[in-house]
This record gives structure tokens, C-alpha cells and sequence, in this order.
């Protein structure tokens, strides 16, 4: 490797001793990502096992033989493509919905004056600072008062908006250049078509970072669909898997394989979105 | 007439302006900010959800928490509980986005793992790692065993269940801060750090004053986020825990959530969450402060 | 004017009473059950069974976890958006506070020798004592359980033990002999987050948790029984320390423990874990009498309902010989029923015979106290946590109890 390929910082590192530190860094390196790793390699070979190899073995990571006994169990005891379905009408509406507000906010509170703007970006803040469980109650008297228990948009509307995607999104929005939009407004342009083609395609990293933020939060949001909604067709998919769980009985491998049926469109979308995402975080305001 | 116009101009971004935040305006307001203000009323009142009517006590249930000894312990749980974790979280998230700044397809992998636990459910994860800490019937324990070492039942030892909380909660969230730190180290500028070594600046030195002034404001927003997620712990605790043994690991949101839900004192559980609303917002502002971040206004 | 009045009146009165002469359309009563888990299946095939033998109600069963329940019950019911029956938590106490508050509805209408109605008399005492307040029955057990000693045959066998112990100083030496201090232990012994099994011990022997009014916690028998229990738990490691209830049957189920005071419930998992169980009456103590807990779920009926008369009826089919038997052969619960003893479907499941023979020495668990969770999770789990791990049992209850008097307004 020639000293031209190598940053500058990082030349000095070419000295023996600083090689082998390197390489101690990295082995220190592998082997906290195989700990990081191990739960889910763990989760994902138990929903292979049966209850009763789960705990005759415990030693044997391997299952002797794949059984697909739970996954066959959770396909038959729930109404899994409906619970399915739920998750992705919930999650993808609050995330869709949410990503669109959240920018118009931020580009407001951004870019444009109105009277109370310095108070409703610190009340927004603040909102964050509230632990969620000390509200179930009086939000779940709310969403009746509007007769909106059980029904989707009772599940989507109160998620439509979220207080980290604001504050994020106006982070970013902050450290991007007047120029532009300065000039299109002397263009005589109207600020909704500034935000909508200027500001937006240039936040895309931004938005797509906020969105894969906020879809893997709904997701595995169980707690939420469990207030909201109490008939079994209502609900998502890991409130719905939270049926398998009793007040003293855990089917332990029916609860792994729902985990890793749960985890799998995350893994997917995150695996997918995965150069953006890293790239996008980077981009929200932390200039 | 130019004057004018350009008055008017503003005026209309103004109207654009509220109109824009309308949306979420509204719906924060009715489905976040009148909950929370509901739940400022309910710890003014002895509120059983129980019962349709709720007698006003003003402060009492305030008063009430200064002389419980479970509040303190809960308090002190989870101020212990927090400075652990925020410091290890940012520096070994810095760490390992130092390791990882340069972008090959293996850093990408070893990335990938990192912030893996980031989107699972902790609620399930939880469970997996009761299981993989379990003294008795775990995988870790068998393999201890079989090579003579005595496990330690960590969850269930008043000294070790904590550790063992902190540890879970930075398996959780060390990805997160990983990634916003590796963003912010990316955008540090080759100029500054070729005029450090030019200067002749050793590594160490080069890092203290180049690339932590660089990403500072990226230092600043992972702490102030995993403070306020730190002192809101709730999830691994109740999971694996359940704030024992013998109230070691209770931390203010478990506290809070059974004198809510299991005694049903909905107002006392709402002053719980209004002093932690207050503790929270105190320590952000020390650390807007301490970084003199001016930026935020 | 008149005569058109007149002809929208007479019109309406012929439509209302052809309405009343129509069929019906069967009316929905919705019911928020808290059983998840293991016992899913067989309550819903039951709420199966009803819906297809009745035509005129139908049963909407809802399963929600019981923290769900616990988070939204009492706000709906408040709120007219509750269900018409629900199962509000699996501490029987809780009722108090649904009835002290008007929510639950009285089952008037409930006992009697009618055709939706159930036989006076034929609930267990107990539930009768603990399920009604002035008086009035306001809940009907969902299930009713008690608790035997569960033990891992293969292990006794191994240690020479040829029966399971009969007395509470026999099951004690037992336990020493089957324990290892390496993670083999003689009894998986939960202390929270559990079905109840310290209290059972200290029944065993005399003791008590509240005696009369006032607490008993401080009482020697109490504190004997807990001094002996937590010693042999320290010194000869004879179980974990702050074990959860699931935890204690994790350790059953992988036959790391030899003995476990558990429930019916538990009995499927450890038949899937293919551990070679029995379960046998729990030993006698000093007190000389058999005493066991008994643990009931009640069913209330919402008192917003606007169908009590379909309620009841649901309720007394619940209660009836045929859906018992098939409750209990499903999910191994005793009947709530005190005429089924000799019953064929009860008799000839040794597993259900053997929890139904209980059910005369069961008692329930802190049934009537509002304070419920307070004495339990706040006074009396930390002290027994106390004397397991510090060895100062005598303190630790001492003031547990003066905790308890203070709550209770005793002296």
C-alpha cells in the first residue's frame, strides 16, 4: 500500500508498532461485533428448536433438527397475514404521513417567521422530555372521545407527526445555503413550491434517514396498537405476538420465531437502505 | 412600493408559515401536548382512575415523593444509571466510528452489526438477554459450567443486576450513537488535518484539536438524546428485572409506571413524571450551556 | 292534519310491532379476557362452543395481555367504551376496587334454581367469600386453581427418594439431598412476579401473612417458618435467589430442579420439555393441616353494560356442569364447582382429580385487600428478598409488619 493512498492523518500509522495496535483494534473490533451479533444468532436458531430442546440443551446453539414447529404454530393460532397487514397499513401510513408533516414543520420553523415560531420549536422539544407511559391514559380517553378506538386512523393519526423527526429535520434544514430558495422567491416562487422543489429533493438523504427511523419505531411499537385497539384483527404483528406470551408461561420458541418474523422486513429495508442511511445521518444537523 | 411589497411578501410567508405547521400543530397538540397537560392536572389531585370525581391535593403528591424513600432510591438508580451509560455509549460509539470511518465493504458490514440492535424490539430482545444472563438455564451459563467455571446470576445479585441493565441498554443503543458520530467525522475537512500534521501535531493532539472541535456539534446532540433516553430507562428494566432485586435496579419510569398501574395513584405517578420532566430539561439546558451551542435557537 | 297524525301514529305502532315479532338479531356482548399464553386455545373453543349453540348471544372475546387490561379497563368502563364482560386481572383483590367504585355490575339475577341461573351453594365457598361485597355476588370465577407439588421423578430416582415428601421437614430434607450447589437445586422456590408460593409455606406451618385485622407477619410461627426456608436457601443452596415465576418453571422445565409449588397451567409446558413429571398434595407443615393456595380469575360484568340479562346468561352457561368438565379436561383447572367431585370427566384425569382434590384446602391469597399490590410487591416480596439474601428474616418481617400495621391502621 503506497503512502499516496493512505489520508494524511493517518500516515504515522504505517510505523510497526502502530501496526500492530491496528490489528489489535481490529481483532477488539470482531470480536465485540460477534457479541453484538450473538443475541440475534441465539433468537434466530431458538425459533428452529422445541420447547423442550430449548431447555434440556441450552449449551447446544444448534438445533439437532429444524423444527418449524413454532412458525407453523404462530401461521395457525393468529391471523398472521391480517396482523401483517395491519403492521404495514399502520406503519407505513404513520411513517408516510409523518415524514410529510414533519418536513412542512421544520421547513417552517426553518425558513419562515410567524408569531410563537421560538415557542412551538421549545414546546416540540420539550414534548420529548415526557416519559409516553404517564399519557396512555388520558390519550386513550382522547381517541374515544373521538370515537376512533379500534380504527386505523385512531392507530395512524396521533403517529402522523413526531416531535425527533421536527427537531431532526430542522437541524438540517437549517444548514442548507439561502441562496437557493432566496432566489426563487425573488422569482416571485410560493413558499410551498420552494419546500416542495427545492428544499425537499435536496433533504432526500435527510427524509429517507427519518423515515427508516420512524418505520423500524412503529414497527415494533407494541404498546401503542395494544391501547388503541382490543379486537385481534385490529392489531399489528408484535402486538399480536404478544398473545403468546401468558401471565406465567413463556412458549419460548414460538416468541423467538415471532421476534425474528417481525425483525425480518426491518433487516430487509434496513439492508436495502443501508448506504443512504449511514450517509443520511450524517447530513441531519449536525453540522 | 418596494418596501411595501417585500412587507407583504413576509406577511405572506408568514401566513405560509402557519399554515405549514398546521398538521402537526394540530395533531401534537390534541394527541401529545393536552395528554401531558392533563397529566400536569392529574398530579395536582388524588387521582384513582378508578373513580369518576378526583379531590384536589395541589402539592401533596409533590410533598409526598420528597419523603418516599423509594423515589430517592428510584432517583438515584437512575442518575447511576445515566452517568454510566451517556459517557460509555459516546465514547465507545466514538471509538468504534473512528475504527469505521473509512467506507470498504467490511467496515460496512461491521457497521451493519453495530447498529442491528438499534432496529429490533427491545421488549423482545429484553427476554433473549434475561435468557443469555440467566445463571441457570441460559447458553452462556451451560458453557460456563462445562468448563468449571461457577456462572454468576447477575440479574438476581442486588450489587450486579444494574451493570447488568447498563450493559443490555449499551448493547442497545451504541449503534445510534456509532452512526451519527461516524456521519459528523466523514464531514471533517482534510485541510484542517493536513495543517495539523504540517504543524507537526501527533495523532493524539490532532484529535483534541481537530476532529473533536469538528464534531462537536454531532457530540452534542447524541448526549443531549441518549441523556433524555437514559433517564427515561423503562423497557430492559421491566423486562428483566422488574426493578429488583430488592429495588436495585427500580429506576423513576418503572417507579412510576406501578404506582400507576399496579396501585392505581395515577396523580402520584404523574408527579414522578413531572420531576423527571424537570430533571430532564434541567440537564439539557447545562448541556446546551457546556457546549455553548447556539445553534439550537 | 289529524287524520294524517293519526295515520302516522297508527303506522308507527304496526312497526314497531312487527319490529318485536321479527327475529331478533342476537345481541354481541364484548368480553376482554386476559388469557394469553397457554391457556388461549381452550377458552377460545369454549367461546367457540357457546357462540355456535346460542343464536340469540354472541360473544365477541377479545384477548388482551393483562397489562393492557390493567392500563384501560377502568378508563373505559368509565368512559362507556368497555366491553360488557371482562376478566380484570388475575389478583383477585382487584375486584375490590371495581366494585368499591361502581364499575362491576351485581349479579342479582345470577343465582337461583331458574334456567340461566346457577344453584346456591354451588360455588366454592371461598369465591362466594371473596367475590361479593355486602352481600352482593359481583364476579364468577373464570377458573379456579390450586397449587401441588410438582416433582421431576427421574431426579428423585437418582437420589434414592422413592415418594414425594409427605410433610414440609421431609420435602426440606429432600430438597438438601437433590440440591448440588452448582446449579441443580432442590426446589424452584419464585419469590416475585409469581403465583404465591412462600405463602403457602408459612401457612404450612401456622403462619400467616394478616390475622384477623392486623398483620401477622411478626408473628413466630411466620418468621420460624421464613428463617428456616431462607437459611436452608443460603447455606445449602437449595434454590436461586429472587427467582421470578417464570424463571422457577424454566428451571422445572429443564429439569434443574427437583421440586416446584405450581399450578395447573404449568403443566403443558413441562409435558412439551418432556420432563417425567407427577405432582402430589402439598406436604403437610406444623400446623398438621394440608393447606394449599387456591387461585382464582374473576369474570365481571360491566355495570355500563347494556345487556345484564344476556351477561348472566353467558355467566351461568360458564358455570355449567358441561362447560366446567370440558375447562377442566382442556386446561386442567378444577371445576368452580362444588358438586362435580365425583364427576366422570373430573375422576378420570388423574392430572385434574389431583388439583380438584384441593380445592377443600385451598385458600386464596390476600383475596379482599384494596392495598393489594402494596402488601405484596412493596411489603411482603422485599422482606422474604431480604431474608434470602441477608439471613435477617427476624428483621426484615419485624418491619415488614410494622409496615403492614401501619397501612392495615392497626396497632
Amino acid at each position: 500500500m503506497s503512502t499516496e493512498s493512505v489520508p494524511f492523518y493517518l500516515r504515522s500509522e504505517q510505523r510497526p508498532l502502530n501496526r500492530v495496535l491496528r490489528w489489535i483494534a481490529t481483532a477488539l473490533i470482531v470480536v465485540f461485533a460477534a457479541f453484538v451479533a450473538f443475541p440475534f444468532v441465539w433468537m434466530l436458531l431458538t425459533s428452529f428448536k422445541t420447547q423442550q430442546q430449548i431447555f434440556a440443551e441450552p449449551g447446544n446453539l444448534l438445533p439437532p433438527a429444524i423444527t418449524l414447529d413454532a412458525y407453523f404454530r404462530i401461521w395457525s393460532e393468529l391471523p398472521f397475514a391480517r396482523l401483517f397487514l395491519n403492521s404495514i397499513i399502520f406503519t407505513g401510513g404513520a411513517t408516510a404521513l409523518s415524514v410529510f408533516f414533519d418536513s412542512l414543520s421544520a421547513y417552517a420553523l426553518s425558513r419562515l417567521d410567524f408569531p410563537g415560531k421560538t415557542l412551538a420549536f421549545y414546546l416540540v422539544l420539550a414534548t420529548l422530555m415526557v416519559p409516553y407511559q404517564i399519557t396512555l391514559i388520558p390519550l386513550f380517553q382522547t381517541v374515544f372521545d373521538l370515537h376512533w378506538l379500534n380504527t386505523y386512523q385512531g392507530l395512524i393519526v396521533p403517529r402522523a407527526t413526531s416531535a425527533f423527526g421536527i427537531f431532526m429535520l430542522r437541524q438540517f434544514f437549517i444548514t442548507v445555503p439561502r441562496d437557493l430558495d432566496a432566489a426563487a422567491r425573488m422569482d416571485g416562487a410560493g413558499e410551498f413550491r420552494i419546500y416542495w422543489s427545492i428544499m425537499l429533493p435536496l433533504a432526500r438523504p435527510a427524509l429517507a434517514t427519518l423515515g427508516v427511523f420512524l418505520f423500524m419505531n412503529n414497527w415494533n411499537d407494541f404498546l401503542w396498537p395494544l391501547v388503541i385497539t382490543s379486537s385481534t384483527e385490529m392489531r399489528t404483528l408484535p402486538a399480536g405476538l404478544a398473545l403468546f406470551s401468558g401471565q406465567f408461561v413463556i412458549e419460548h420458541a414460538v416468541l423467538m420465531a415471532g421476534a425474528t418474523l417481525s425483525l425480518l422486513p426491518l433487516a430487509v429495508a434496513f439492508l436495502f437502505a443501508q448506504r443512504y442511511f449511514v450517509q443520511g445521518i450524517a447530513t441531519t444537523g449536525i453540522k | 412600493m418596494a418596501t411595501a411589497s417585500i412587507g407583504a411578501r413576509r406577511h405572506r410567508r408568514g401566513h405560509a408559515g402557519l399554515l405549514f405547521i398546521l398538521p402537526s400543530g394540530l395533531i401534537i397538540l390534541v394527541f401529545v401536548i393536552y395528554p401531558i397537560v392533563q397529566s400536569l392536572w392529574m398530579s395536582l389531585h388524588d387521582w384513582s382512575m378508578f373513580q369518576v370525581t378526583h379531590p384536589f391535593v395541589g402539592l401533596a403528591n409533590y410533598a409526598g415523593l420528597l419523603h418516599d424513600p423509594r423515589f430517592w432510591n428510584a432517583l438515584l438508580n437512575t442518575i447511576v444509571f445515566t452517568v454510566a451509560t451517556v459517557p460509555l455509549q459516546i465514547a465507545i460509539g466514538l471509538l468504534l466510528a473512528l475504527k469505521l470511518v473509512r467506507s470498504s465493504w467490511w467496515t460496512i458490514f461491521l457497521r451493519s452489526v453495530f447498529f442491528f440492535p438499534v432496529i429490533s424490539s427491545f421488549a423482545t430482545m429484553a427476554i433473549v438477554w434475561r435468557f443469555l444472563l440467566s445463571a441457570d438455564v441460559g447458553p452462556t451459563a451451560a458453557w460456563l459450567r462445562s468448563a468449571g467455571i461457577a456462572p454468576i446470576d447477575a440479574l438476581h445479585t442486588p450489587s450486579l443486576a444494574l451493570p447488568a441493565v447498563i450493559l443490555v441498554g449499551l448493547w442497545k443503543n451504541i449503534g445510534f450513537t456509532m452512526v451519527i458520530l461516524l456521519a459528523a467525522l466523514q464531514d471533517v475537512p482534510e485541510s484542517l488535518k493536513e495543517a495539523a500534521v504540517l504543524d507537526g501535531a501527533n495523532p493524539w493532539r490532532r484529535f483534541l484539536n481537530v476532529t473533536l472541535p469538528s464534531i462537536r456539534h454531532a457530540l452534542l446532540f447524541a448526549s443531549i438524546i441518549a441523556v433524555i433516553v437514559s433517564l427515561q430507562v423503562f423497557d430492559q428494566v421491566y423486562v428483566m428485572t422488574r426493578g429488583g432485586p430488592l429495588f436495585r435496579t427500580e429506576t423513576l419510569v418503572t417507579y412510576m409506571y406501578e404506582q400507576g398501574f399496579t396501585e392505581y395513584r395515577s396523580g402520584y405517578a404523574a408527579a414522578i413524571a413531572w420531576v423527571l420532566f424537570l430533571i430532564i430539561m434541567a440537564i439539557s439546558v447545562v448541556q446546551l450551556r457546556f457546549f455553548r451551542y447556539r445553534d439550537v435557537d | 292534519m289529524n287524520t294524517i297524525l293519526k295515520a302516522l301514529a297508527a303506522s308507527s305502532l304496526l312497526a314497531v310491532g312487527l319490529a318485536s315479532h321479527a327475529s331478533a338479531a342476537p345481541v354481541t356482548l364484548t368480553y376482554w379476557s386476559g388469557f394469553t399464553g397457554g391457556d388461549k386455545q381452550a377458552y377460545e373453543d369454549l367461546i367457540k362452543k357457546f357462540n355456535t349453540t346460542h343464536t340469540d348471544i354472541q360473544i365477541d372475546y377479545q384477548e388482551q395481555p393483562w397489562d393492557s387490561i390493567a392500563q384501560k379497563l377502568p378508563t373505559a368502563i368509565i368512559s362507556g367504551a368497555g366491553p360488557d364482560l371482562a376478566t380484570p386481572d388475575y389478583n383477585v383483590a382487584t375486584l375490590q376496587q371495581y366494585v368499591a367504585n361502581g364499575l362491576a355490575l351485581p349479579l342479582d339475577g345470577l343465582i337461583g334454581t331458574g334456567a340461566d341461573q346457577v344453584a346456591p351453594g354451588v360455588l366454592p365457598q371461598t369465591v362466594t367469600d371473596s367475590f361479593s361485597v355486602d352481600g352482593k355476588l359481583y364476579a364468577v370465577p373464570a377458573n379456579f386453581a390450586t397449587l401441588l407439588l410438582y416433582y421431576n421423578k427421574d431426579l428423585l430416582a437418582k437420589a434414592g427418594i422413592a415418594a414425594p415428601p409427605k410433610t414440609m421437614t421431609e420435602l426440606q430434607d429432600d430438597a438438601v439431598k437433590l440440591s448440588d450447589g452448582q446449579g441443580q437445586y432442590g426446589i424452584a422456590l419464585a419469590d416475585n412476579a409469581t403465583i404465591q408460593m412462600w405463602p403457602v409455606l408459612i401457612w404450612a406451618d401456622g403462619g400467616d401473612l394478616i390475622s384477623g385485622k392486623c398483620s401477622a407477619l411478626a408473628d413466630p410461627k411466620t418468621v420460624g417458618t421464613v428463617e428456616k426456608w431462607a437459611a436452608l436457601i443460603r447455606d445449602k443452596k437449595i434454590s436461586p435467589v429472587g427467582s421470578t415465576g417464570q424463571d422457577a418453571d424454566n428451571l422445572f422445565a429443564a429439569g434443574k430442579a427437583a421440586f416446584e409449588i405450581n399450578g395447573p397451567w404449568a403443566a403443558g409446558q413441562y409435558k412439551a420439555a418432556k420432563v417425567n413429571f407427577d405432582v402430589a398434595p402439598v406436604p403437610v407443615g406444623a400446623s398438621g393441616k394440608p393447606v394449599t393456595l387456591a387461585s382464582t380469575v374473576p369474570t365481571i360484568v360491566s355495570s355500563k353494560t347494556a345487556h345484564p340479562k344476556e351477561a348472566q346468561a353467558f355467566l351461568a352457561w360458564w358455570l355449567s356442569k358441561e362447560t366446567q368438565a370440558q375447562l377442566s379436561t382442556s386446561a386442567g383447572y378444577a371445576p368452580s364447582r362444588t358438586d362435580m367431585a365425583t364427576d366422570p370427566s373430573i375422576t378420570g384425569n388423574p392430572t385434574v382429580a389431583a388439583f380438584t382434590a384441593q380445592v377443600g384446602n385451598s385458600r386464596l391469597y390476600l383475596p379482599t385487600e384494596k392495598d393489594f399490590a402494596k402488601i405484596d410487591t412493596g411489603i411482603f416480596i422485599p422482606a422474604i428478598q431480604s431474608a434470602e439474601q441477608n439471613g435477617n428474616a427476624a428483621d426484615a418481617l419485624k418491619s415488614a409488619s410494622d409496615q403492614l400495621n401501619s397501612l392495615l391502621g392497626c396497632q
